[in-house]
């Protein structure tokens, strides 16, 4: 509990310096971290919805299987 | 005299013509409507299209107040977009960049492809859900200006009434046909922008004659003189002048550009100035053509865009610097002049002046297309 709570701050931590550096691709990864550690859905398509938008943004190789974890849950068409 | 007699005035030929009167240079109200008429109506040039050299290039341009965007798609086309988010209406691109897979707006993130589709709308049915009922994407891509690229010039019809470019153009693509092929820009050696505080159509009508050659640029006149000019007017869609004489530039060991591929004989020795209104100004050579694209910024400011083009790509850098500081120094000799014309401009009692039937026959038809154009915006207006 404790120890995934650390990783929680840690990634919102780097997330934030992603955004500083405009870092697009690396920001993409961070935020598809997020939601795959995410305990439900809402949670884990709110993360996804970000990670995609930048990763469309930077043509991040990971496009697509974003795309489809958001189409899955009919987030995204 | 009222405004519609004396821009009928301004309609009789050259012989009996006087020019257009000074409101149409100074005069904010004018301006505007000339704006609307003769540039948002026709085809204008915005830009040319060696400043988007790669695929994925984007530049933001505000051409007369309107935001808009030039980009070089995927697919490898010119296109032009208003610069306006489909939300909220947020400006999508800020400075010149390079998009490497969506234009993503600042604002909430809505996502545009290069060829303007809108392709994701982030969040937009609440957290964590990009869809909604009521948001059909296939009707909300950016708005696309209409565009054509002809003699390297991104050419646009804001009004979305002029007819297509080909058609609209075609007696001087026509006679231009032998340049209608790849224009190699010639980079950082090869662009200016020269400042005048004069109304745009001053530079038009200056860059129409040749009857100042010999007194502003007698340098020139040395070897392309007055009676080797021949006028080219072709009624309400472009003027100018031809030289006979024209002499390649060469560097210390006799080199010079090489020429456009297959071009007629008679561009051994011909060069041709035309103005294609409303705002472009073209010039070809056998070995080079330039364009200069107009900027109006209100009525008694300009900014003259010059662009210099090749026919290939690996052209002598010497040679292009030396051919710049040629036509640099050309067109800044032409600065006084259409600045006085200007200045001359605010004498109340001015009538537009009377032209040389003989010399300042390109001038005029360009003043007839101006004068012909405004009179009938303002008839379609009442
Ligand atoms: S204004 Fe562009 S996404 Fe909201
Ligand atoms: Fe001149």
């Amino acid at each position: 509990m404790d120890a995934n709570k650390k990783t929680e701050t840690n990634l919102e931590v780097e997330i934030l310096v992603a955004h500083q550096n405009n870092d697009g691709l690396k920001l993409a990864e961070l935020y598809a971290e997020a939601a795959y550690n995410s305990s439900n859905s809402d949670k884990a398509c709110f993360f996804m919805v970000n990670a995609y938008t930048i990763a469309l943004e930077n043509r991040h190789p990971d496009t697509l299987s974003f795309f489809q974890f958001l189409k899955k849950y009919d987030r995204e068409s | 005299m009222e405004k519609r007699a004396i821009l009928n005035r301004v309609c009789l030929p050259v012989e009996d013509a006087n020019g257009l009167p000074n409101e149409h240079y100074t005069c904010p109200s004018v301006f505007k409507e000339e704006k609307d008429i003769l540039l948002f109506n026709k085809w204008s040039g915005l830009a040319v299209a060696a400043e988007i050299p790669s695929v994925g290039n984007a530049v933001p341009i505000n051409f007369q107040g309107t935001p808009l965007f030039i980009v070089r798609t995927k697919e490898n086309r010119v296109r032009v977009f208003q610069n306006t988010c489909r939300h909220r209406g947020m400006i999508l691109i800020e400075q010149a960049k390079s998009i490497k897979g969506a234009i993503r707006c600042p604002y909430h993130s809505w996502c545009y492809s290069t060829d303007g589709h809108l392709i994701s709308t982030p969040h937009v049915g609440g957290p964590g859900r990009n869809l909604h009922g009521s948001i059909d994407r296939s009707n909300l891509g950016l708005t696309e200006i209409r565009s054509h690229v002809w003699m390297g010039v991104i050419w646009i019809n804001l009004s979305d009434t002029a007819p297509n470019f080909e058609d609209s153009m075609k007696d001087l693509i026509d006679r231009w046909a032998d340049f209608d092929r790849p224009l190699f820009h010639g980079g950082s050696e090869s662009s200016f922008t020269i400042e005048v505080a004069a109304n745009w159509k001053l530079a038009v009508e200056n860059y129409c004659e040749s009857y100042h050659l010999p007194w502003v640029h007698p340098g020139l006149n040395t070897y392309s003189r007055l009676e080797d000019h021949y006028h080219i007017e072709h009624k309400n869609i472009f003027s100018g002048q031809g030289t006979k004489v024209y002499k390649q530039l060469e560097d210390k060991e006799g080199n010079s550009f090489p020429d456009f591929p297959n071009l007629n004989d008679k561009w051994d020795t011909a060069a041709e100035y035309i103005a294609v209104y409303p705002n472009v100004l073209l010039g070809v050579h056998r070995d080079h053509t330039f364009a200069i694209i107009l900027i109006p910024d209100g009525p008694e400011k300009t900014y003259e865009h010059v662009h210099l083009f090749y026919s290939c790509k690996n052209t002598s850098k010497q040679l292009r610097r030396e051919n710049m500081k040629l036509w640099k120094n050309v067109f800044e000799e032409d600065v006084p002049v259409v600045q006085g014309m200007q200045k001359g401009r605010h004498a109340v009692k001015f009538d537009g002046g009377r032209f040389s039937p003989v010399m300042d026959s390109p001038t005029h038809c360009f003043h007839y297309w101006v004068a012909s154009e405004i009179q009938n915006g303002r008839k379609q207006k009442d």
